[in-house]
């Protein structure tokens, strides 16, 4: 583990029960509890079962309130944005169906200078992303359930892991691709101020 | 002979000195030594020497070797000490003693003390049983013994032939309720698998001889224990040898190997073969027979659910042993009787009562097959006939149970027959508890009209007010409530077909049955429904609008306008499937179902009121979602040149638009829920992209007054600049009337009337100064994106009012961390303009900006 950093687990738009019935299993063998010490989610978890998950994975869990989230007795209010640090990243989590027009870079960018944070995470797309702008970052983990999404077709379940080590930072996209997991890797280091 | 000496004493000890009891410690003396008198078996004793030397070529040669008796001597002595030592074990329950002959004898004269000789009596009998419990481990030790013979001589063919008959004839003989069920166990426990294997039929046919006293289901109980036990264990083992390929398995000691592997497969072949589950069956029911309908209900479940168990682990495969079980319960229970060969009176039978014992165990009976079977469950006859007999909330546990196995099984509702059978079966998830009997489970007919729904859509469905706030105070268990209703709705992502007819009649099956609950279930139960249509949607699009194939085949009709109105009716759609599968062998590229893309936008139209009825603010969401699934139809049909559907469904969208607005007018009152919709209406309609320029201005205008309507000055504030987009889309791949929708002069509106509720704001708060850097943002936003009339001087003029904001507040006031927030955010925009100006891309454009 020490070779990795720390390592944030990011994923959300669950939709659990609205649009999926559960996490793939192949993704779900992967998130083992105690191997992380972050999760952040962009929200969307469905029902408090989703987060009670999360929470069993690592002791830092971040969720951020999406445009559905689940209400009733059970609910914890989420907040609209987080910023975390982790190394030397300072870190901001946001849905996304705030982000004007959704999915738009310089929208996001406007937004990540307002939370001052070098990676803007954010969802509601259900189209994973890692995204360079002006030197900073632009992180989508797309839908970690492949839930259904009525902008975007054709959507791959995916989650993203970041292996942050001081100002560097290795980030891993999961795809699930016809039933098999694929991996993708990009490495970049923070902008120097 | 420790054990006999204790025995002897303990005889002796009761002052009987019988003769019997003398001949007994006698033979205990000689039971080492070759013994000639065999007590009764004289003629058995050939027979045992004859089965021992037929079952070896070794025998003979251990027998002669051994000068001091063969192994046949000693079962022969073992039976014969078991026999006489049994028969002293039950007398001495029935010896008279001292206070018996007193009591006896005082109550022929005094009639009065009849009470306390019965007291007397009963006490002496509690006595006697604990005497003759701590006894009989001496009488056992016989059978333990006989099971510790060489098993090269006691076979399992000798025992069926001779150990066993004798030892049953024996039990069966005494009549002593304490002796048969201690004797009986005893056989279970000491003799090894295979021996029970052999002579099941025989051990199982003397259960109904035994005394009422005794507990049969404890009995068949162990003995299916016993063989399910080894059965697993062989299997085990056979799947280990497999993995191992033939090796030891670590586990199984040394010795184990290729031959033990090779014993036990044969074992898990012998145990399938030997129909044990219809022996146990038959022995069952020859219990039922012997007690008639006497039996209590609880008694006759647990030994359902033995016998079911027993068939579970060891025939998996045999769905109809496991219905046969359930069909005895569910016979019993309806007031007919448990022997399945039992006349059916006539009339109508009166179900049972079940007491709360026997309705924990048939809420256990009915959940045991859920974990292996999950879905599989709805093969076994019965099965939901049985559930009826439970109260509402135990079937509501069972269908909790059994949501969960499906779920965990991870197999699809495939069928529709299946599909309806689940959902009855689960009813109590889905609805309250009927409060008449003629509210029986299903909810057969959705009989809401569409009229209704269409109503419902306009916030006016019947019976709103009163509806309100059902079941709020009545549910007292909210929390397990919330986690039911997630089962439910899970469930609704498993229904799969790949006919998209099919699926969709699923679909209507699934919202027919969910319905029923209510609005304080819908949101949960419903809106998994709306999703899997919009998937289903997708498939009908890929087909319906499939690119043209070369010979321009005539359009197909989509006959689906004349459905509409039906498409909330029961039946399915039949006989358009028929004629249209037809006309499928006739062209199979053309789009041949009868489920069209706009059927379903119906469906979904409908779904999405019902919804709303319970919870406003997710069905307006559902509005949009819908609208803008509209819209990509549009795309689809104009893609492959149907320019025609295409503004039809952009038409939809619209429609659909429209009534998501009205139930944002009437339904949405919460400030922050009107925040939030207002935010989703600006996204959706920026993504949508086929809206005619009329339709889109009238929506959007429409959006940008509500925005400026919001209780909160700061909240307009942060919608309307949000509006500003509406009015200047800038992210669209698909629509090529972009520039026709802009209207710059209303994005400077926009922004401009959010400096103006920014600057009320920054009056009652200077942490509100943060408003301002936000439009900041967006001018700047527009100014990149070459929004014609979005100048460099607006944004050098924002700046400069921002920087006066923040002097002032800095000398006026402490900093709070929301403008600490609200300057770094502002220091980070300045660094962006400077940026950009160093950027060769950017440069000329924010060259004129002065910061």
């Amino acid at each position: 583990m020490a070779n990795f950093g720390e390592l944030v687990l990011v994923l959300g738009d669950l939709h659990i029960p609205h649009r999926a019935s559960a996490i793939p299993e192949k993704f779900k063998r992967m998130l083992v509890p105690n191997k992380m010490q972050h999760v952040v989610c962009t929200g969307n978890l469905g029902s408090k079962e989703n987060y009670d998950g999360l929470r069993d994975l690592a002791p830092n869990v971040h969720v951020v309130s999406g445009d559905v989230e689940y209400t009733g007795p059970q609910a914890t209010p989420f907040p609209e944005t987080r910023v975390i640090s982790v190394g030397e990243f300072r870190i901001g989590v946001i849905h996304g169906h705030q982000v004007i027009p959704w999915g738009d870079h310089m929208a996001l960018s406007m937004w990540r200078r307002k939370l001052g944070c070098d990676i803007l995470i954010s969802g509601h797309t259900h189209k994973n992303e890692v995204v360079e702008q002006e030197g900073y970052y632009h992180i989508n983990p797309g839908s970690i359930t492949g839930a259904y999404s009525s902008t975007t077709s054709d959507i791959i379940p995916s989650f993203v892991l970041l292996a942050v080590q001081g100002a560097k930072i290795v980030c891993y996209v999961y795809e699930l691709i016809d039933g098999e997991i694929d991996v993708s890797k990009t490495e970049f280091t923070k902008k120097a101020a | 002979d420790e054990v006999r000496a204790l025995m002897k004493s303990k005889m002796t000890g009761e002052g009987d000195g019988d003769e019997e009891e003398k001949k007994v410690g006698e033979e205990g003396k000689e039971g080492e030594t070759k013994n000639a008198s065999c007590g009764d078996g004289g003629d058995r004793e050939t027979d045992t020497s004859a089965a021992a030397g037929a079952s070896g070529a070794t025998a003979e040669d251990t027998a002669q070797s051994s000068s001091s008796g063969s192994v046949a001597d000693s079962i022969c002595f073992l039976l014969t000490n078991f026999t006489e030592m049994n028969k002293l074990w039950v007398r001495i329950q029935h010896m008279p003693s001292a206070s018996g002959v007193i009591g006896g004898t005082a109550s022929n004269h005094h009639h009065h003390r009849r009470g306390n000789d019965r007291q007397a009596q009963k006490e002496m009998r509690k006595r006697r049983e604990r005497e003759r419990n701590e006894l009989r481990l001496l009488v056992g030790t016989n059978l333990v013994r006989l099971s510790q013979l060489d098993d090269r001589y006691v076979t399992s063919e000798m025992y069926g032939e001779i150990i066993l008959p004798h030892i049953l004839e024996q039990i069966v003989a005494c009549r002593d309720p304490l002796a048969q069920a201690y004797l009986m166990d005893c056989i279970i426990q000491v003799f090894p698998d295979e021996f029970h294997l052999a002579t099941l039929e025989t051990f199982l046919g003397v259960c109904p001889k035994l005394r009422e006293k005794v507990n049969i289901r404890t009995i068949v109980g162990s003995m299916m224990d016993r063989l399910s036990n080894y059965f697993d264990d062989a299997r085990l083992v056979q799947s280990d040898a497999a993995d191992a390929n033939g090796e030891t398995p670590g586990d199984e000691g040394g010795d184990g190997g290729d031959g033990s592997a090779a014993s036990r497969q044969a074992a898990v072949a012998a145990i399938t073969e030997v129909d044990a589950f219809h022996m146990f069956d038959r022995c069952i029911q020859r219990v039922y027979t012997a007690k008639g309908s006497s039996m209590p209900p609880k008694e006759v479940i647990r030994l359902q659910t033995a016998l079911l168990n027993f068939s579970l682990k060891v025939y998996p495969d045999k769905m109809g042993q496991i219905s046969e079980c359930l069909g005895v319960c569910a016979k019993y229970l309806g007031g007919g009787s448990a022997d399945k060969d039992g006349a059916v009176a006539g009339g109508a039978l009166a179900p049972r009562e079940l007491d709360s014992v026997a309705v924990d165990e048939l809420e256990k009976l009915l959940s045991i097959p859920l974990d292996s079977l999950a879905l599989r469950v709805l093969e076994l006859d019965h099965y939901s006939d049985l559930l009826t007999f439970l109260p509402w909330d135990n079937r509501r546990q069972v269908a909790v149970v059994m949501l969960n196995a499906v779920l965990n099984s991870g197999t699809n509702l495939t069928d529709i027959g299946q599909i309806k059978e689940m959902l009855s079966i689960i009813t109590p998830l889905i609805q309250d508890e009927p409060s008449g009997a003629d509210n029986a489970a299903g909810g057969a007919d959705g009989g809401v009209s569409r009229t209704t729904n269409l109503m419902g859509a306009l916030g006016v469905g019947p019976g709103q007010p009163d509806g309100m706030f059902d079941g709020a105070d009545a549910d007292p268990n909210p929390l397990s409530f919330v986690d039911e209703q997630v089962l439910v709705g899970k469930l609704v992502h498993l229904l799969r077909s790949d006919d998209t007819d099919v699926a969709y009649e699923m679909l209507t099956v699934a919202r027919r049955y969910l319905r029923e609950g209510g609005k304080k279930r819908m949101a949960y139960t419903l809106t998994p429904v709306v999703f899997a249509a919009f998937e289903l949607l997708d498939a009908v699009k890929k087909a319906e609008f499939m690119p043209a194939p070369p010979t321009d085949a005539p359009p197909p009709v989509p006959g689906a306008s004349a459905d509409d109105d039906k498409a909330d009716a029961a039946s399915p759609p039949d006989g358009d499937v028929a004629s249209s599968a037809e006309a499928g062998n006739a062209d199979p590229l053309a789009f041949n179902k009868a489920v069209n893309c706009r059927k379903l936008f119906v469906f979904l139209q409908e779904t999405a009121a019902m919804i709303a009825q319970g919870d406003p603010e997710l069905g307006f969401k559902l509005y949009l979602q819908i609208a803008s699934v509209a819209d990509r139809c549009a795309i689809a049909a104009n893609a492959v040149g149907k320019t025609e559907e295409g503004s039809e469904y952009s038409a939809i969208a619209y429609e659909i638009m429209a009534q998501a607005f009205l139930l944002y007018e009437d339904e949405v009152s919460d400030s922050k829920a009107q925040q939030r919709s207002i935010v989703s209406m600006v996204g959706t309609l920026l993504a949508c992209r086929t809206f005619e320029k009329d339709d889109y201005d009238a929506l959007v205008t429409k959006t940008a007054q509500y925005a400026a309507k919001l209780l909160k000055k700061a909240d307009q504030c942060k919608t309307v600049m949000l509006c500003a987009h509406l009015f200047y889309p800038t992210v669209r791949d698909g629509g090529a009337n972009d520039s026709a929708l802009r209207n710059p002069q209303r994005v400077l509106e926009c922004l401009q009337r959010a400096l103006k509720i920014a600057d009320a704001c920054c009056m009652a708060s200077p942490a509100n100064v943060q408003l301002f850097v936000d439009i900041l943002d967006q001018y700047i936003y527009f100014y990149e994106n070459d929004c014609p009339v979005i100048t460099d001087k607006f944004i050098s003029g924002l700046v400069a009012l921002i920087s006066e904001h923040m002097a002032n507040i800095g000398a006026a006031t402490t900093d709070s961390s929301a403008v600490a927030e609200a300057r770094g955010h502002f220091e980070r925009t300045i660094e962006y303009i400077k940026q950009k100006k160093n950027d060769d891309g950017t440069a000329e454009l924010f060259a004129p900006i002065l910061v």
